[in-house]
């Protein structure tokens, strides 16, 4: 009032009214005052130095403001300096200081604040394009927080520098996902080193507590989440422990999600958790600057996208990836948000769906192996060593004929590579207990029997030394016995091995009273017994007396079982003498040689003699030769003893053959092939004409080209004197035989018609000769020609008129044999004997024809060349009859 | 344990036999020896082609002849359980029993010294 400095109005104050004034002059707020502010009593005043925090000294921490022209922030600076030291009271962790009002920038405005220009811009955002925006930001912001910083004092610009620095350090950290940076950056500013570690501290203090409470809820993410959510927007409205709880919620969130998921990419779990960190913080900064009214649904939002993030991380890491660089606006769509939660729960009842099938095969299989492991491999092995004791031969090419043999075909057949001639030894394929299942067990394993080997090799060296010792002392060891004697010692104890009666020798049954005694006993002298065993019988082997042939009585014939006897004997000369052939001595050692060609002669003869084919021809009937080839294996050794024959003995063997071919059980039972149905015996003599036809003509061959007139003639003579010719014309062998005969002495003709000069061709009084012999072999056969046809065989066998079933494919293939030798018969034939042959055929060329048109293209040109063979050799033609 | 461990083991227990034949027998395992010969009570024999019955007393086999036998489950259980006691009884004997004899001999050399 401008009348309060009047000396006159002090009276009106102290006293009421002056005579001098007409009014009332009231002087307040000067040095008349009334005092009457020093009297006011005001009460409630001993907080507020907190609640105004004014004693606390100001710390540089996160001034982010000083070295800053704000200068609008001056005057309301004071006002949000208040507001700010509220906020820092409300929060235990002080991580960003008031700003002393000296050191605060000046901004012309606050909304300047946050526009590019300010260093706030370099703080990442909460917006969608976050990811694409930050580098821009960044270089912005460096740009111009660098002009800012420029601009003001030095100690300012070093620090606003060396913040910025760290901020772009850790926002290019944060983005590379380098976890440890973070903390790093934010604790740099080295004063306030306190509520840094603090924070992480007590970050990490609270997720174990959140571990450990949250570790009886093992509920999946989903239910979990709406919780979470609810737990994380309760505790951002509540002021106090906001940031705190609600950073730990999240990140036990995390880490419930980690512990449900399968332990996969660790790394980038962490990562995602540092990414919510550092989003964390970026949101507790934003609130603490205060510059932000946060968006408590934007958090939530975000909160959710962070979620569903990690979520997919732990279900399709690479996707996540992918998601993450290319599409960070995924989060706020909500149709978008429906999908993702779709696919996650989809994916995750896939895995549990996958976890159930393998906990039901984990149960089948131990249900399966429950029983495993009941032998160790210490019986295992006992077992193995005891099976290769009696496996691993000294000689496998004697013991193990055939198996080499065929191993050596099949390498031959497959590889050809290798060591041709390896002998295959027990134990490569892992001996007993069978497969490999990872080297280190059938390593083991074939060490194990490579041990076996040496050892037991040992053992029958040992007894074969010992044998030699004993050598003469034959007695009492078995001769020829089938199987392995025994090795023991009779000294202790001798026993009578075999009870054999002194008349007749031919019971090869032995009885083997040792066998018993092979089991229990020790291991070791068990294998040393069946080594030795083993020895010995190897050593028998080597000479097969059949003791059979000794005794035998020549006007008997062979039983089956002699001459099987006999032919095993063959066998065994046959694989000695081809053994023998692999020790063939080099052509240097003179000596050694003769004395191997010695041997080899030897055994030559002995087989031969095992064929009886000393035997005298008429000896018995059956030829005890003929006995031998009855069955198969008679057969099939032929070729074998042929291999070792020269031509003559090879000659003498035929001619023996053939001398009584009659005999053969082939000719014999070749009658079994007529009758139309099957029987057990038209299959067997089916067989046995097969297996005569293959092995034994077949080896003959080479030889039977080369012959000269001599031997056929001589053989046809044998075949008319001794043998019933049309007996067997009616069997195929007999038919092949004559068959060859005849067209060999045809080939004769033509070539000597062809004048060749060669060395065999027989004379013309050889041929005259043989002439005659002819015409004896038309005179027996003529008059049965019909009836080597196997189709009128048949048919006669059949029961009346039902010929005409027969089944025409079969009896022209069985008929073209015969057709054959007919053609070769009229070969040789003369003028008449033509005629004869004509008369006799022609019914059965003439239905041959005329059923030929009725039949298929195949069967007529089949049967057509059937009569045309005949017919050529006549110089006829099937064309040429006129039905 | 070797397969004819098991087999003395299961004793008075039943069981199926095969032969080489086809026939099988199924009883109660008498007694056996080291050829497998096996002697069986209160027996069932089926023929190969599972046709034809018979029920035996007792019967006897050769043990050439067989071809496998099928025992019960709770004979493997329990053969198995005592292989595992028997195993943890020599792994605790050996050790234990190597640690004795360990120990007796640095006591004996300072005896030793002592007495002389």
């Amino acid at each position: 009032m401008a009348f309060f400095g009047l000396p006159e109005s002090q009276k009106y104050l102290e006293g009421g009214l002056h005579e001098d004034e007409d009014v009332a002059v009231y002087t307040w707020g000067e040095d008349g005052y009334d005092g009457l502010g020093d009297a006011l009593v005001e009460g409630n005043d001993d907080f507020n130095d907190d609640t105004f925090g004014g004693s606390d000294p100001i710390g540089q921490d996160f001034d982010f403001q000083s070295g800053r022209k704000l200068e609008a922030l001056e005057r309301p600076a004071e006002r949000t300096q208040t507001y700010q030291s509220d906020r820092d009271h409300h929060v235990p962790e002080q991580r960003l200081e008031p700003q002393k009002p000296q050191e605060q920038p000046k901004a012309s405005t606050i909304e300047s604040l946050w526009d590019n220009k300010s260093p706030f811009s370099v703080l990442p955002k909460f917006d969608s394009n976050r990811g694409a925006e930050r580098p821009h930001l960044g270089s912005q912001g460096s740009a111009q927080s660098t002009d800012h910083g420029r601009t003001q004092s030095h100690p300012r610009i070093r620090t606003v520098e060396e913040i910025e620095a760290e901020m772009r350090a850790a926002a290019k950290q944060a983005r590379s996902g380098d976890s440890p940076s973070l903390p790093r950056a934010y604790a740099q500013p080295s004063d306030g080193h306190r509520p840094q570690p603090t924070s992480l501290e007590e970050l990490e203090r609270q997720m174990k507590q959140h571990n450990l409470n949250q570790l009886p809820r093992g509920s999946s993410p989903l239910t979990g989440f709406p919780t979470h959510v609810a737990q994380h927007s309760f505790a951002h409205q509540r002021g106090s422990d906001g940031r705190s709880s609600s950073g730990s919620i999240s990140e036990a969130q995390l880490l419930q999600l980690q512990r449900l998921q399968l332990q996969q990419q660790q790394q980038q779990q962490q990562e995602a958790l540092q990414q919510q960190m550092y989003r964390q913080r970026q949101v507790e900064l934003a609130e603490m600057q205060g510059q932000i009214p946060l968006d408590y649904q934007q958090q939530q939002q975000q909160a959710l996208a962070q979620y569903q993030q990690s979520l997919l991380a732990q279900l399709k890491p690479d996707e996540f990836i992918q998601a993450s660089s290319r599409s960070p606006q995924l989060s706020f769509d909500p149709e978008v948000q429906e999908a993702v939660r779709q696919k996650a729960s989809r994916q995750i009842m896939e895995q549990e769906q996958l976890e159930g099938r393998r906990r039901r095969k984990a149960m089948k299989i131990s249900r399966m192996s429950r029983y495993n492991d009941l032998m160790t491999q210490s019986d295992k092995d006992f077992i193995t060593r005891i099976q290769v004791s009696q496996l691993v031969t000294a000689d496998p090419y004697a013991e193990d004929f055939y198996a080499q043999v065929w191993s050596t075909l099949v390498r031959n057949r497959m590889g050809g590579g290798d060591t041709e001639g390896s002998v295959i030894k027990f134990g490569q394929n892992g001996g007993v207990g069978g497969g490999v299942p990872g080297q280190r067990g059938s390593g083991r394993r074939q060490n194990a029997i490579q041990r076996m080997e040496a050892q037991v090799e040992r053992i029958i060296s040992n007894a074969r030394i010992r044998e030699k010792e004993k050598g003469l002392h034959s007695i009492h060891s078995l001769q020829g016995a089938l199987g392995k004697t025994s090795g023991r010692s009779y000294k202790a104890a001798p026993r009578q091995l075999l009870q054999v009666d002194a008349v007749a020798p031919s019971s090869p049954s032995l009885s083997h009273t040792q066998a018993q005694q092979h089991t229990r006993e020790g291991s070791a002298d068990f294998i040393a017994h069946t080594a030795k065993s083993s020895v010995h019988a190897t050593t028998h082997q080597r000479e097969p007396s059949p003791v059979e042939a000794e005794g035998h009585s020549d006007n008997k014939p062979l039983t089956r079982k002699q001459a099987l006897m006999l032919i095993e004997g063959l066998y065994d000369l046959l694989l000695k003498i081809e053994h023998m052939r692999r020790e063939q001595p080099a052509p240097e050692d003179l000596a050694g040689v003769d004395d191997w060609k010695n041997r080899r002669a030897s055994l030559i003869d002995e087989v031969l003699h095992t064929l009886q084919t000393q035997v005298p021809l008429d000896a018995c009937v059956p030829h005890p030769l003929i006995s031998i080839l009855a069955p198969a294996k008679g057969k099939r050794v032929i070729p074998r003893v042929l291999r070792h024959l020269d031509p003559r003995r090879q000659l003498g063997l035929l001619y023996a053959i053939v001398a009584n071919f009659s005999q053969l059980d082939v000719v014999i039972d070749a009658h079994y092939l007529d009758t139309p149905q099957d029987s057990p015996e038209r299959k067997e003599v089916e067989r046995q004409t097969q297996l005569f036809i293959t092995h034994v003509f077949q080896s003959y061959l080479p030889l039977l080209q080369d012959l000269t007139l001599q031997p056929i003639h001589e053989m046809t003579i044998l075949l008319l004197e001794r043998g019933n010719l049309v007996l067997l014309a009616k069997s195929r062998p007999g038919l092949h035989l004559l068959t060859f005969i005849l067209s060999q002495v045809e080939n004769f003709k033509q070539e000597i018609a062809e004048g060749s000069q060669r060395a065999g061709l027989p004379t013309s009084s050889e041929l005259q000769s043989w002439q005659t012999l002819y015409d004896r072999l038309f005179h027996v056969l003529s008059s049965h020609l019909v009836d080597f046809f196997p189709s009128t065989r048949l048919a006669a066998a059949m029961p009346f008129g039902i010929d005409y079933y027969l089944d025409p494919n079969i009896t022209d293939v069985l008929d073209l044999p015969v057709w054959r030798f007919l053609a070769a018969f009229a070969v040789h034939a003369s003028m008449e004997q033509q005629q004869i042959l004509v008369v006799r055929l022609r019914e059965k060329v003439l239905d041959n024809v005329v059923s030929a048109s009725k039949g298929t293209e195949i069967e007529y040109r089949r049967r057509l060349d059937n009569v045309d063979l005949f017919l050529h050799a006549l110089g006829l033609d099937s064309s040429q009859i006129n039905i | 344990m070797l397969p004819l461990s098991l087999l003395n083991a299961a004793q008075n227990k039943p069981m199926l036999v095969e032969l080489k034949n086809g026939e099988t027998f199924n009883g109660h395992l008498v007694n056996c020896d080291n050829f497998m010969n096996i002697t069986l009570r209160e027996v069932y024999q089926t023929s190969a082609d599972g046709d034809r019955f018979w029920k035996l007393k007792e019967c006897y086999i050769r043990g050439s002849t067989i071809k496998y036998l099928r025992v019960p489950d709770a004979l493997l259980d329990s053969v198995k359980e005592d292989q595992n006691r028997a195993r943890d009884a020599s792994r605790r004997g050996g050790p234990g029993g190597g640690r004795g004899s360990s120990r007796g001999g640095p006591s004996r050399g300072r005896g030793r010294g002592r007495g002389a």
